[in-house]
């Protein structure tokens, strides 16, 4: 398939041939827009497509590029956004009937604005799990987002349909949010690039919030060049210059991290670290403690924002939220305070470890994604909820704040995904890693059906 | 406060009122109505659950003892 074969990227492809008149931005977003309509009922993915306003900004990159004006480096690449970014015009749901008479948005979310200035077109809003509290998209107002890689799956979550739009190829590129795994999760069951940037360095201006100490925004593609393109104009940064790979000192962790997993993960870790030609392991201390930790800090501070409401309307929200928002607003603040000053703790752990390596290796969950009808995973010989147990990786890096990019790897069987963590700001590096293991086919986005290169682009 | 004896759960691990182990049933209803929040019957029994898998999370964290002088990560750097 071109899309995964394009050494630019699918994006950057289309916004090529938009910007050298080959494809206008209109043919593109309509074609995308019939695309997703016909094909999306088969993964619910999607919970609203902005047809009209999308047309109409596809137009005026038409007419930049007619008049011979930079239309911008995404020049009519279509894409969506999980339904907690502003968009303007649009009512922010954060995927709640709870939020449904708020009034629409008046300006977009920073990053979405940035990536529109880039000439990059908002075409649909995604699915998650309710206020982006759960690993799993299953939402009771909107339905599940089902994996297209077997629908009979979950897609993971919280940016379920972020994930799932890109694997299915509906859509080039998505935003998410991650606050204990919510983009790395669903990337790695779909088999798809996901980007969770350094907290703190990402705007979250206009994005609905969940939980204050870890939220943060990134983006999800099929290709690792469109990963990083799109991140750097979310950033408002200039493209990164990537360092040389082999300076990159690459560890994998152990421990927690080499507990749970399947033998395929375990094999597909093995093989980046024998290509990459690096063996050193390293486990991080406490880390089950880390994980409470960032459990009991998004319980508190989403039950906290939640707590006016719960008050009034309980009833309106999904079940599987209520309980859990309801139990985090009655959490103690002594808990509190002990797990924001254990994060204080593990972060000194963490930088000491981070003396040994810039980039560690780890697995994103412990295997495929779950069946719906059966939506467990087995923890220490134990089966557990899959919506609140998906994060078991996830979680504890959360509390860290470190960046993070979430690869897919390569294979025949379900998608099976790895995290390679950075240092504060070491997003470079990352990059340079899975740059690598792109070109060396050892983790590989394979969308579906990319109907948004059908046509033709050349690449 | 002179209520907060009528109101206030138990310390976790130690005995209540009623002589059992209170981990096993947090005091759902005493702890909402401290922050004035009222849970619909329905919805108790997932409540009680969720708050108990919170306090286990809780008491392995509070198994690990931190220095005094480590300080709570409000304005974090990562």
């Amino acid at each position: 398939m071109s899309v995964v074969t394009c050494s630019r990227g699918a994006a950057l492809a289309i916004a090529a041939d938009v910007r050298a008149g080959r494809r206008s931005a209109v043919s593109v977003v309509t074609g995308v827009i019939a695309d997703m309509e016909i094909r999306d009922t088969r993964f619910n993915s999607v919970t609203r497509i902005l047809g009209a306003a999308a047309v109409a900004q596809a137009e005026e990159v038409d007419r930049a590029v007619a008049a011979g004006k930079d239309p911008g480096p995404l020049a009519g690449v279509p894409f969506g956004v999980k339904d907690l970014f502003d968009v303007r015009g649009e009512v922010t749901t954060a995927g709640s009937i709870v939020l449904r008479d708020n009034l629409p948005a008046t300006a977009d979310a920073t990053v979405v604005a940035r990536l529109r200035a880039a000439g990059a077109v908002p075409v649909a809003t995604l699915n998650m799990d309710e206020f982006a509290y759960g690993f799993s998209t299953e939402n009771a107002h909107s339905g599940t987002t089902r994996n297209p890689h077997d629908p009979a799956r979950l897609a993971g979550g919280s940016s379920g349909g972020s994930a799932a739009s890109v694997a299915a190829g509906m859509l080039p590129f998505t935003l998410g949010s991650d606050t204990n795994g919510s983009i790395r999760v669903p990337s790695s069951l779909c088999g798809v690039w996901g980007l969770k940037p350094t907290y703190g360095q990402m705007p979250l201006k206009g994005v609905y919030p969940f939980v204050a100490s870890l939220d943060v925004v990134g983006p999800m593609a099929s290709t690792v060049e469109d990963l990083q393109a799109v991140y750097s104009i979310m950033a408002g940064a200039p493209p990164l210059a990537l360092p040389d790979v082999g300076d990159v000192r690459v560890a994998r962790l152990g421990g927690w991290f080499a507990s749970n997993i399947s033998p395929e993960l375990t094999a597909g870790i093995d093989a980046v670290m024998a290509h990459l030609g690096r063996d050193r392991v390293i486990e991080l201390p406490e880390v089950a403690r880390a994980r409470a930790s960032a459990f009991l800090i998004s319980a508190a501070e989403g039950g906290n924002l939640h707590l006016p409401r719960l008050r009034r309307r309980a009833m309106q929200y999904d079940p599987a939220t209520r309980g859990r928002l309801m139990a985090g607003a009655m959490l103690p603040a002594a808990t509190f305070v002990q797990a924001q000053r254990f994060r204080r703790w593990f972060r000194e752990q963490v930088h000491a470890a981070l003396a040994q390596a810039d980039v560690f290796i780890a697995p994103a969950t412990v295997g495929v994604a779950p069946r719906i009808d059966q939506p467990t995973i087995t923890l220490d010989g134990k089966t557990v909820s899959a919506r609140a147990n998906l994060g078991i990786f996830t979680q504890p890096i959360s509390l860290t704040g470190l960046p993070v990019l979430a690869a897919p790897l390569a294979g025949d069987g379900l998608p099976l995904g790895i995290q390679l963590i950075g240092r504060p700001g070491g997003e470079d590096r990352l990059f340079a890693v899975a740059g690598e293991l792109q070109r060396a086919g050892l983790a590989r986005c394979q969308p579906l059906d990319a109907g948004y290169a059908r046509k033709d682009s050349g690449c | 406060m002179s209520s907060a004896a009528s109101v206030s759960p138990s310390a976790p691990g130690t005995p209540g009122a009623a002589g059992h182990d209170d981990r096993k049933v947090p005091p759902v209803a005493d702890m909402a109505r401290i922050i004035g929040l009222s849970i619909p019957a329905a919805c108790l029994p997932d409540v009680v659950a969720n708050t108990a898998l919170l306090q286990g999370y809780a008491d392995l964290l509070g198994g690990f003892a931190l220095p005094d002088d480590c300080e709570p990560a409000y304005e974090y750097t990562p």
